[in-house]
């Protein structure tokens, strides 16, 4: 299928296909990447973080393990968070604290806070669940973002079916931009409980990968912005050196493997 | 020491990772005369350095310096005042090597310092009480200058347990930062006077084992070590049977133990849980009067979050003392008298304890480079406790200041309650690169 011509196709299906689509086109086996983080703006001072990003899809071929190991700064060398997700917003979110050689779990109710005091949230780290959410499409427009300003997106509103979702993610519902040419998202806005405009997250330099298993083209991210917009602070989160599908081993993943 | 520390920074560029630590007491009293055996001093000026070089390749090794400095040691006898303690360790070596398979790793070296240890307590390690820290032989097994090896088993044929088991081979223990009171000091000893003291501790497991199950949101570990406890101890030296010791000596000592406890937690939609134990069996030493000593642990606390940027932690702990002054190899008279020694010297230790830990750290994520914190420690039975509070401002990355207080309340001869007029506030300044 050419771009046009699955373009057109995608600009048919219904939300619930397209973000089904939109979830395949970053079904990778599993993703090694170098990330750096810098926040700024607002009446914060900025500061930068890098980690090692390590990624891989359970054998339920839906969630996701994620590992990030921080470099710099010294301070927290070596600190890890493992994102290991589950069903019905069970997902386990645990830090490594090497200093003491020790395992903090961070309750579900935390996991809408800040991520390493960035304007990522820990929930913002895992995968978009579409199962659950609700969808109905707003409308279809030219593409918010830079990159991607002359490509047809359509724009999805997401809404979590119950209150454990929203109580996870601190977010009542999200608009989703998806392109129509890679099934790939380019904005998603945030609203929090009480329905305002929280944070807005562009995705850019998407770049394709390779073919995932139902030989469906790949595609990833390489600068994701988050704009947090009632304190004007930003974070930007940028992947190096991005290999996919590599033969990572399942006990990278455990918490048995913290500081071994 | 300014000129170290400005040498110490041309070169820290030379090694992956730096820390610098410099701290000084700004108000408060110095001296605590806490006994009649010696006096508390408060240090002026405290610091110390971290650097560290790793090589990776197949395995991984790492070295390190660490430097500590103190203008004053914690603790003077009374006529042995050996004044300025510091240290230097230029021999760290950890050697990191995965072997028969990937599932298996040994680790063998002289044990190296933790990284980032001496960046104050965290908010696990104030969870944790003294008694309860010693029942993880894993943090210990990481104090420095003993040789030791490890085999880590991550997951045991993929299960969620993982098993690790340590030997340290050493000569005799050392005390680090504290100065050493090799030469005995005697006084005399005034009977019916009940004086309490702090007896630092450092635990030295030689041989441990430690299981750990981790499951989806909750595990635990169960720990056993057959090693020391390195103690400065009171000793009484010349009984007199039928009344008081007459003299007592402070030396450091090396106490056989045995510890076996667990840990668990679990974490629930809004709360982390967390509850420990341990038993603590101290063994027949030719140099200890107060033999066969036993005592069980308890902990139980709780973490949780509040509005995203407040966490708190409470824990309540108790310990049992369940032998103290048995002494099986003694005659009856003998052993009448140590009974009587051990009450007049240690009395105040031969006591169940219950405490209550509580501690605040707060920091609000459109600030973060402000950090506020504050613990308080109590005890029911004698009314004695601390708080205290820490401010931290992070100027840059890498760069940070503390400004911190203790202070204490309670009755003299309780161990907290003996430190009042060490009440002081300190400032402090940390380097990392």
């Amino acid at each position: 299928m050419t771009l046009n011509s699955q373009a057109e196709s995608n600009a048919k299906i219904s939300p619930e296909e397209l973000m089904d689509k939109n979830r395949l086109a970053q079904q990778f086996k599993s993703l090694k990447a170098d990330c750096v983080i810098k926040t700024s703006g607002g009446k914060r001072r900025p500061s930068e973080k890098s980690f090692t990003w390590l990624r891989s899809r359970q054998d339920n071929g839906i969630y996701f393990n994620t590992l990030t190991t921080f470099k710099t700064p010294a301070e927290i060398k070596d600190q890890a968070i493992l994102f290991l997700e589950r069903a019905a917003n069970q997902n386990e979110i645990s830090m490594y604290l090497p200093a003491y050689k020790k395992v903090r779990r961070v309750e579900a109710s935390q996991q809408k806070s800040s991520f390493m005091s960035s304007d990522f949230s820990y929930a913002d780290m895992t995968t978009f669940q579409n199962k659950e959410y609700n969808y109905t499409e707003k409308k279809s427009e030219k593409c918010p973002t830079d990159d991607a300003k002359t490509i047809d997106c359509r724009v999805i509103e997401a809404t979590p079916k119950d209150n454990s979702t929203a109580e996870r993610t601190g977010y009542s519902r999200s608009i989703v931009w998806v392109r129509v040419d890679q099934n790939t998202t380019t904005q998603v806005e945030h609203y929090d409980k009480d329905n305002k405009l929280n944070k807005r997250l562009i995705f850019e330099t998407s770049k394709k990968m390779g073919k995932g298993d139902q030989g469906q083209d790949l595609y990833f991210a390489h600068h994701l912005l988050m704009n947090a917009l009632a304190s004007e602070q930003k974070t930007d989160l940028n992947f190096d050196q991005v290999e996919i599908n590599l033969p990572l081993k399942e006990n990278i993943f455990s918490l048995q493997n913290f500081g071994k | 020491m300014k000129y170290f520390f400005k040498v110490i920074l041309f070169l820290c560029p030379l090694f992956s990772f730096a820390q610098l630590s410099l701290n000084g007491r700004l108000l408060g009293s110095g001296i605590a005369p806490s006994s009649n055996t010696g006096q508390w001093i408060q240090k002026n000026l405290w610091g110390s350095l971290q650097v560290e070089k790793k090589w990776e390749f197949k395995g991984e090794i790492k070295s390190q310096i660490f430097y500590t400095y103190s203008d004053s040691p914690y603790f003077i006898l009374a006529k042995n005042n050996e004044g300025t303690s510091s240290k230097l360790d230029l021999s760290e070596l950890e050697f990191s090597q995965s072997v028969l398979n990937e599932k298996i790793k040994l680790v063998a070296g002289k044990s190296i310092v933790k990284w980032g240890r001496m960046d104050g307590p965290s908010p696990l390690d104030v969870f944790r009480t003294r008694r309860q820290q010693l029942i993880h032989p894993d943090s210990y097994w990481q104090d420095r200058g003993e040789w030791m090896g490890q085999l880590k088993i991550p997951q045991i044929f993929s299960s969620p347990w993982s098993l690790n088991v340590a030997h340290s081979w050493r000569g005799e223990a050392t005390d680090i930062i504290l100065p050493k009171s090799n030469v005995p000091f005697s006084l005399e000893l005034q009977r019916d006077k009940n004086e309490s003291h702090f007896i630092e501790s450092n635990s030295r497991p030689e041989t441990g084992l430690q299981l750990t199950y981790t499951g989806d949101r909750q595990d635990f570990e169960l720990v056993g070590f057959d090693g020391y406890e390195h103690l400065s101890l009171l000793e009484t030296q010349s009984v007199n049977l039928l009344t008081t010791p007459a003299f007592v000596y402070l030396r450091p000592l090396h106490l056989k133990k045995k510890v076996v406890g667990g840990s668990w937690s679990k974490a629930l939609e809004n709360w982390v849980l967390r509850a420990e134990s341990s038993y603590v069996d101290y063994s027949t030493n030719n140099y200890l009067l107060y033999q066969d000593v036993s005592q069980a642990n308890g902990a139980f606390g709780v973490e949780r979050s509040f509005f995203e940027d407040l966490r708190v932690i409470a824990e309540i702990h108790y310990t049992r003392q369940l032998e103290f002054e048995k002494n099986s190899a003694a005659s009856d008279s003998i052993q009448a008298a140590l009974r009587l020694a051990n009450r007049s010297i240690l009395g105040p230790l031969n006591q169940d304890k219950l405490g209550l830990l509580i501690h605040l750290f707060y920091s609000q994520d459109s600030a973060p480079e402000w950090k506020y914190e504050l613990t308080t420690l109590s005890y029911a039975r004698d009314n004695a406790g601390v708080i205290s509070p820490k401010l931290t401002y992070e100027w840059m990355d890498g760069l940070k200041s503390n400004l911190f207080s203790n202070i204490y309340w309670g009755e003299n001869r309780s161990p907290l309650g003996q430190l009042k007029s060490l009440n002081a506030i300190g400032a402090s300044v940390e380097y990392f690169y």
